[in-house]
């Protein structure tokens, strides 16, 4: 009988092993991932409770805010955690992940991700690139595709074609991740000149917006449970939610966090459709930049934040000098 | 559903699990409803013919056998006629219509949408082999409706064989299986076994055989004979790994069905090979068409004639297509050349020699190398332009010699090469067939085996994103 249990014992060691030898080997596998959100790896090299706000949202996030411009502006550090396309309920999973090394005072949420479908393009990236946790198992079982769900919980699935062109440069990012100069915030240097506002063809009687709200509302029951401050807001576009659907959303959550809608601001921000945008969506270093010092004084005095206590400085001087030399560079290109 | 599939491994591990927990009499009634289960991924057309076949070959059967003489042979003709007249339709019909178009000038018939139904060409020689068994009185009809039907629609061998014979199944029916570890550890080692060959070796290797093939003038005659040999170690692997599986699953069910392959690249002669190369089927061929031929029991010409014509037959069996008759009709000029120059051969060379005896092995390897071109080529033509390719392979001018051109990087080239030399070298010196015996009957190497082998799976696997799996060669049959 003793015999029999220690059997059964080993070879549940063995598939466990299996398991989780076959899963690290599919997470090294993966391609690195810098900059473009999801950004994980990264984060969690970030020093324990040193970001007082975290951003989250789609590409509207991390291509318009730049951390390092807040802290040079307002002392405060933050940290953008965003991902491509991604839905409100992947945010939220995001949320309650991030908050497990980090206790920020503020959790910004922008809220375009409201009007996006179930599912979106990049769901093997945003889920996929978390880390192994529950939360990672919940965004896998309750936000993404059915067919995503293997390669998810099995990376392997995904990624073990990549054997025959995997770098050096990958499993090192993998392995030995270094903090992220950006702290999660993606340069774009291009200008497009923007001309006129368009108005996306965004409802909110769909059965997605009401499951987005839902998952919104979980966001908010976490803020406060967790004694955090919510910050729900609509980010600069040329390309914006349609007025009447605007003002639906706001009546319905306006009373889950401060709520802030900042197009009707980017005069006073002085951006400049000429130079400022990147696309009809997203600002280019120079739109971000503006957006960054108005939205970081913004939120300075809406939540009465004093300046961190950062005990890293010199990685915050290291990423202002980072964006800074990345401006200058833009800066001299779009004049060459 | 294929083996190598999800959804295969749930409804095995279901199935298995009701196998041996209910009651010993209700596992055969099981085992039809899972035969039908599995078959029924085929399509409705594909399960009603299997399920016609089964009660006609059946009622011909009991009536062979209750009746006499004359009407003996009559209800034999009744049940052949309908099974081989059946697959004759769906198969042949095509493309003989095709051919008396070409020799006549003919409309050929308008056969699309005709599909052929999976696995129809194997079932149909088990049960063909069944009938003349009845006939001859090697076999008792089969009383119970039940165990036939089973006999026909086995699972784990109806899509691409073992081509089972009655009289080794049945009376494995009728004995209750009961579940042993044993038995379950072997049939598992060598259903995972057979997974890895399949899809980290075997559709590795068809990555470069089809690129290969997808652009035949681009590749040079160098290249070409990589390629050659490529593909005679891909069909090698994708069959019997395929029949790893299927004796692997039959094992775990508590049946032993027959060996299909036994080293056959490691034979001195082409009729060594057929000896070890899909072994149920060439013993078909000769218990049913070759020794009713005459056999070896006619004159000398008549008896090479008996097997160009069971060549020719088999060629036709593999594919409706000219080069598969020409692969067919090959293997029995070979095999005819060598019975005729054997006394010369022997003489020559005498056969104690190690250094002999791996001249002729490789010799025979590259008969057979080249008779596959022709089974992998889309047309004649096309496997005589290889073959034309391959004879200049010292033109440099025709085509590209580099092995980046057949679709992997250096690094896929040596993880292919690796594993193939992982696989063949402990088969070579014959260790391969002794670890695997041995291994079920420990716990910790047999575990630690079996992760090992799933973590290569897992690796080097053809499958998920960034891959084409291929359907097993033989499905096509």
């Amino acid at each position: 009988m003793r015999n029999k249990i220690l059997r059964i014992c080993f070879v549940c060691l063995v598939l466990c092993a299996f398991m989780i030898i076959s899963n690290f080997l599919g997470t090294i596998l993966m391609p690195q991932r810098l900059d473009y959100g999801s950004t994980w790896d990264s984060y969690l090299v970030e020093p324990k409770d040193s970001v007082d706000i975290l951003f989250f949202g789609s590409s509207m996030v991390y291509c318009n805010v730049i951390p390092a411009t807040l802290y040079k502006n307002t002392g405060i550090t933050s940290y953008v955690m965003a991902g491509p396309e991604m839905t409100i309920p992947i945010t939220y999973y995001y949320i309650r992940e991030a908050c497990r090394t980090q206790s920020p005072k503020v959790i910004a949420v922008e809220l375009n991700g409201l009007f996006y479908g179930r599912y979106t393009n990049f769901t093997k990236v945003t889920v996929g690139y978390m880390p192994w946790s529950a939360n990672r198992i919940g965004a896998t079982f309750n936000a993404a595709e059915k067919e995503e769900r293997l390669g998810l919980m099995f990376p392997l699935y995904n990624y073990h074609s990549r054997l025959s062109e995997v770098s050096r440069a990958d499993l090192i990012s993998h392995l030995c991740p270094a903090a992220d100069p950006y702290a999660g915030y993606t340069p774009l240097s291009k200008a497009v000149p923007q001309t006129e506002i368009i108005y996306r063809g965004y409802r909110s009687d769909t059965e997605e917006f009401a499951r987005n709200l839902m998952y919104l509302k979980k966001i908010s029951e976490f803020c406060e449970v967790n004694n955090i401050k919510l910050l729900l807001y609509v980010s600069p576009a040329i390309a914006q939610i349609p007025p009447e659907t605007l003002e639906t959303m706001k009546e319905q959550i306006h009373s889950w966090g401060e709520f802030i809608d900042f197009n009707p601001m980017t005069q006073e921000m002085q951006i400049d459709n000429q130079t400022d945008w990147y696309d009809n969506l997203h600002f280019n270093v120079h739109g971000a930049n503006k957006f960054t010092n108005f939205l970081g004084h913004y939120l300075k005095e809406l939540f009465a934040l004093p300046e961190t206590v950062a005990e890293e400085v010199q990685l915050w001087l290291s990423r202002i000098e980072q964006i800074e030399a990345y401006q200058k560079e833009a800066m001299a290109a779009s004049e060459s | 559903m294929t083996f190598n599939s999800l959804s295969f491994v749930l409804f095995f591990s279901i199935f298995l699990t009701l196998y041996y927990l209910l009651p010993k009499k209700l596992q055969n009634p099981l085992l039809l409803l899972g035969n039908y289960v599995f078959y029924s991924f085929g399509g409705v057309t594909a399960v009603l013919l299997l399920l016609a076949g089964t009660v006609i070959t059946y009622g011909c059967g009991r009536a062979i056998e209750a009746s006499f003489c004359r009407v003996r042979r009559l209800w034999l003709v009744i049940g052949e006629v309908y099974m081989l007249g059946l697959l004759f339709a769906l198969k042949y019909l095509g493309f003989f219509s095709s051919l008396l178009s070409a020799l006549t000038g003919a409309q050929p018939l308008d056969l699309t949408g005709v599909l052929l139904p999976i696995g129809i060409s194997f079932y149909t020689f088990s049960v063909s082999a069944y009938l003349f068994d009845v006939y001859r009185g090697k076999l008792a009809a089969e009383r119970n409706i039940l165990s036939y039907a089973i006999f026909v629609s086995f699972f784990p061998a109806i899509l691409s064989g073992p081509v089972g014979k009655a009289r080794e199944f049945l009376p494995q029916l009728q004995s209750s299986r009961r579940f042993q570890l044993l038995p379950l550890k072997e049939g598992l080692l060598r259903f995972v076994i057979g997974c890895v060959k399949k899809m980290a070796l075997a559709d590795r290797l068809g990555i470069l055989v089809n690129t290969a093939y997808a652009d035949t003038s681009a590749i040079s005659g160098s290249l070409w004979i990589l390629v050659a040999i490529a593909y005679s170690f891909q069909i090698y692997l994708d069959f019997s790994a395929y029949s790893d599986m299927a004796l692997g699953v039959a094992k775990m069910l508590g049946f032993q069905l027959t060996e299909n392959f036994r080293y056959p690249y490691n034979s001195r002669t082409v009729k060594e090979f057929w000896k070890k190369w899909h072994i149920s089927l060439t013993s078909w061929f000769r218990e049913y068409l070759y020794f009713p031929l005459g056999g070896s029991h006619v004159p000398t010409w008549r008896c090479y004639m008996n097997i160009l014509i069971v060549f020719a037959v088999s060629g036709l069996w593999h594919g409706a297509a000219m080069q598969f008759i020409v692969w067919g009709l090959l293997n029995g000029i070979y095999q005819v050349a060598g019975e005729l120059t054997s006394p010369l051969r022997k003489k020559a060379m005498g056969s104690h020699s190690r250094l002999v005896a791996l001249w002729q092995t490789l010799c025979t390897f590259a008969l057979i190398a080249v008779s596959w071109v022709f089974f992998r080529a889309t047309s004649v033509s096309e496997a005589l332009f290889i073959l034309k390719r391959i004879l200049l392979f010292y033109r440099t001018d025709l085509g590209t010699s580099s092995l980046l051109a057949l679709g992997a990087n250096t690094r896929d080239l040596i993880f292919l090469a690796v594993l193939l030399l992982g696989y063949f070298i402990p088969g070579f010196i014959n260790k391969a067939g002794a670890l695997q015996k041995k291994l079920p009957s420990t716990t910790v190497a047999y575990w630690l085996t079996i992760g090992v082998l799933l973590l290569i799976l897992s690796l080097f696997g053809v499958y998920g994103v960034g891959f084409d799996p291929q359907d097993f060669v033989y499905f096509s049959f």
